[in-house]
């Protein structure tokens, strides 16, 4: 730069001129380097940011199909079973006894309980998941079965045959119903990631703080074959992990607990084909 | 319809969902495993981009 100023045979105001433009273009470059390494910086978190996000949704759904399969493999077992022992179901009451659908109902849940556990994160060890399936009786929504995936103990909802919370769950309450009738009347899957949020959900009583942190309520329409145009059963999942049923979510939600649901509607049905 | 199951049905449950669990997580793991492999980054395409961008823009300000 100072050769370029003292060769050339130019006054000294444009040498001056010169070297400050030259300056000032040196400058330039390293503030367009820094701007531009910092933009690739940003551009390349966000990208490894939604390659998460999509690898949590596509490792959901490779979660489901083996899930899927899974059960099918159990029942299957269970027919190999019954077939080994009398080589054909002679009665309905046989037929009852190998496949099972109460039970089948309890092991659903059981087995959507351990999916949605299996997406937590190795350090959440002390949560829990409980999932239940709630129909419409004489007006009001009861829990019918129901897992908790600590305790392994089926059917463990009980605030709803509690008499003191009964009107929260009469599916013609829009005063104060309880968040599953809310499900129902919206008719559209629900989702809360905090339940200590007032506007966005009701305790019934101080304990279930401790134990109810996130919640998601999946309508089920044509229960059973019901052909009335109203949802007649509402599939209920919560856990103990503030934020887990997010919005951001839904549609994977809403693929996995339809797929559950579906499943559900298929057991209670046999179960109504055999009479129990 | 019969809903709720029955005392000894359901200590039936709870003593054979061990072995249950333990079968499904077992087939998630190996889901997943089968998945990893098939979705599998080649991470040097992405450590040499880093590296490229880190030798032009990043020597002085490193």
């Amino acid at each position: 730069m100072l050769a370029f100023g003292s060769i050339l045979p130019v006054s000294n105001d444009w040498a001056i001129r010169g070297r400050i433009c030259v300056i000032l273009a040196w400058l330039f470059w390293e503030l367009f380097g820094y701007l531009l390494a910092n933009s690739l910086k940003v551009a390349l978190s966000e990208y490894e940011a939604e390659i998460d996000r999509i690898k949590r949704a596509t490792r959901m759904y490779v979660d489901l199909v083996e899930a899927l399969n899974h059960l099918v493999a159990g029942r299957m077992h269970d027919i190999s079973l019954g077939m080994s022992e009398r080589s054909v179901a002679q009665s309905v009451k046989q037929m009852r006894e190998i496949l099972r659908p109460d039970w089948q109902v309890r092991v659903l849940l059981e087995s959507l309980t351990i999916l949605l556990s299996s997406r937590v994160k190795q350090h959440a060890t002390r949560h829990n998941f409980r999932a239940g399936i709630y129909l419409r009786q004489h007006g009001h929504m009861e829990p019918i079965a129901g897992y908790n995936w600590q305790t392994k103990v089926p059917d463990p909802f009980t605030s709803p045959l509690d008499p003191r919370f009964r009107r929260f769950f009469d599916v013609n309450n829009h005063e104060n119903p309880s968040f599953l009738v809310k499900c129902v009347q919206s008719g559209r899957l629900m989702l809360v990631d905090d339940c200590s949020d007032p506007a966005k959900f009701m305790y019934f009583h101080d304990q279930q703080g401790e134990y109810l942190k996130s919640i998601a309520a999946y309508p089920i329409s044509s229960f059973m074959g019901q052909s009335r145009p109203q949802v007649e059963a509402a599939l209920i999942v919560d856990t103990t992990i503030k934020g887990y049923f997010n919005e951001e979510e839904r549609e994977q939600f809403e693929i996995l607990l339809a797929e559950y649901a579906c499943r559900l509607d298929l057991e209670y049905r046999l179960q109504l084909l055999f009479g129990m | 319809m019969k809903t709720a199951l029955d005392e000894q049905t359901k200590k039936e449950f709870s003593e054979s969902a061990p072995a249950r669990i333990r079968s499904l997580q077992a087939k998630l793991k190996a889901g997943r495993k089968r998945f990893d492999r098939m979705t599998k980054v080649d991470p040097g395409v992405v450590r040499r981009f880093a590296e490229a961008v880190r030798a032009y823009f990043g020597k002085k300000r490193s």
